[in-house]
């Protein structure tokens, strides 16, 4: 599984709430080629609980795909680059804990 | 002697009554690299995780290692149980639990988890992890050596709980796993524990770095945490109320499947923060005392 970084601005059709969703770990944004074998890696896909979506090339959602045939394997994971990331809860300090971000 | 210098199985569990959350297996995962970072040796590492999708399971896992490790379901815990050749178990246990239970094909109670621990052969220390909601159900029970059969002996065995009779709590972090950082929902007692054991700090001062020293130090961290998290919740409150709202008109103007994954998204934000204002998480340790002197 091969972590790689997006700009918002490559996928503008995707919502602010579902970039949140992503940079913070509950959705998974990423390209497989298990999943259409005729275009292995060009197409991004949106995995929300047990459901998995596909995206247009502007990150639009464009349909619902049947995951109950796909040994599904998660090529490459993305995260928005630009946008806030969660910050490392393990290495947090208590001294520095601060009540506003 | 301790638990890293005695024959101890390390046991990573998340069983399920259907197919695992990714956070959970990413639970694990850190876990894995936790142990690992530690110098606990793989092969007395054990993983047991339920799920059909035993590739995607093991996907999620390996970003937490360089090793090989075979994956095993939860009830292939019990059967090992019971061929048991280690002295010591260190067990962690992360995913659903409720009054049943941990969430599994069936609940596993208690008594079910306590009895297999005690029956083991050749076991006489046991260090139980529960990260799951409503881990409060394992408390007040026959824990201790004294409970044994009559004329037989047990292992003292120690639980901790991440939480009593509450939801347990979870955040976003990331983190650096074996090969490139990961961002995840996390089980904030859990994670603390796991970063305890790759740093121990000896947190009562009596010059030993123990069990009761990762039950406070992993305490302490989860509920400072808890405190600020909830501060800054009721702040984001406001915006993702508004965003929530937009996103529920934008869908009941549009209806298409790109507003409906809008929604639930904007809902899904609004709900973690709702819900993490209203966690009570408070850990618990029963049979405490071998806890003060049993070091890792």
């Amino acid at each position: 599984m091969k972590l790689n970084n997006v700009l918002s601005s490559e996928l503008p059709e995707i919502g602010d709430s579902i970039k949140e969703c992503i940079n913070s770990g509950q959705w998974i944004l990423f390209k497989s080629a298990s999943i259409d074998h005729k275009r292995p890696y060009s197409t991004y896909y949106l995995k929300v609980d047990s459901n998995i979506f596909e995206l247009d090339s502007r990150g639009r959602i464009i349909k619902s795909v049947p995951s109950g045939n796909i040994n599904l394997h998660i090529d490459e994971l993305y995260y928005f680059s630009d946008l806030p990331q969660p910050r490392s809860m393990s290495n947090a300090s208590i001294e520095s804990s601060r009540v506003f971000a | 002697m301790s638990l890293k210098d005695e024959q101890t199985k390390w046991v990573l569990f998340l069983a399920c009554s259907d197919e695992p959350e990714t956070r959970h297996i990413l639970d694990l995962a850190f876990g894995l690299h936790s142990l690992e970072l530690a110098g606990i040796d793989p092969k007395d590492i054990f993983v047991y995780i339920d799920g059909q999708d035993r590739s995607l399971i093991w996907q999620w896992l390996s970003t937490g290692t360089k090793n090989n490790y075979t994956i095993k379901q939860s009830k292939d815990f019990f059967a090992d149980q019971t061929n048991n050749t280690h002295h010591n178990l260190v067990m962690f246990v992360t995913g659903h639990g409720g009054i049943s239970g941990i969430d599994a094909q069936t609940p596993i109670s208690p008594y079910m988890l306590l009895k297999c621990i005690k029956e083991s052969p050749s076991l006489t220390k046991a260090v139980l992890y529960l990260g799951q909601c409503q881990a409060g159900i394992f408390n007040y029970i026959g824990a201790g050596k004294n409970f044994a059969p009559p004329g037989g002996s047990a292992p003292d065995v120690i639980i901790v709980g991440a939480t009593n009779l509450h939801d347990s709590l979870s955040s976003s972090t990331q983190e650096q796993l074996a090969n490139n950082p990961v961002n995840w929902l996390a089980n904030l007692f859990l994670l603390h524990v796991f970063k305890w054991i790759s740093k121990p700090i000896d947190v009562d001062g009596d010059g030993r770095c123990t069990v009761i020293d990762s039950y406070k130090y992993a305490g302490v961290m989860a509920n400072s945490l808890n405190r600020e998290i909830k501060i800054g919740s009721f702040v984001r409150s406001f915006d993702l109320h508004e965003k929530w709202k937009i996103a529920t008109n934008d869908h009941a103007a549009q209806g298409t499947l790109q507003t409906q994954i809008a929604l639930k998204a904007a809902t899904s934000q609004y709900e973690t923060e709702l819900g993490v204002r209203y966690t009570h998480q408070e850990s618990w340790i029963l049979n405490a005392v071998p806890a003060q002197l049993l070091e890792y």
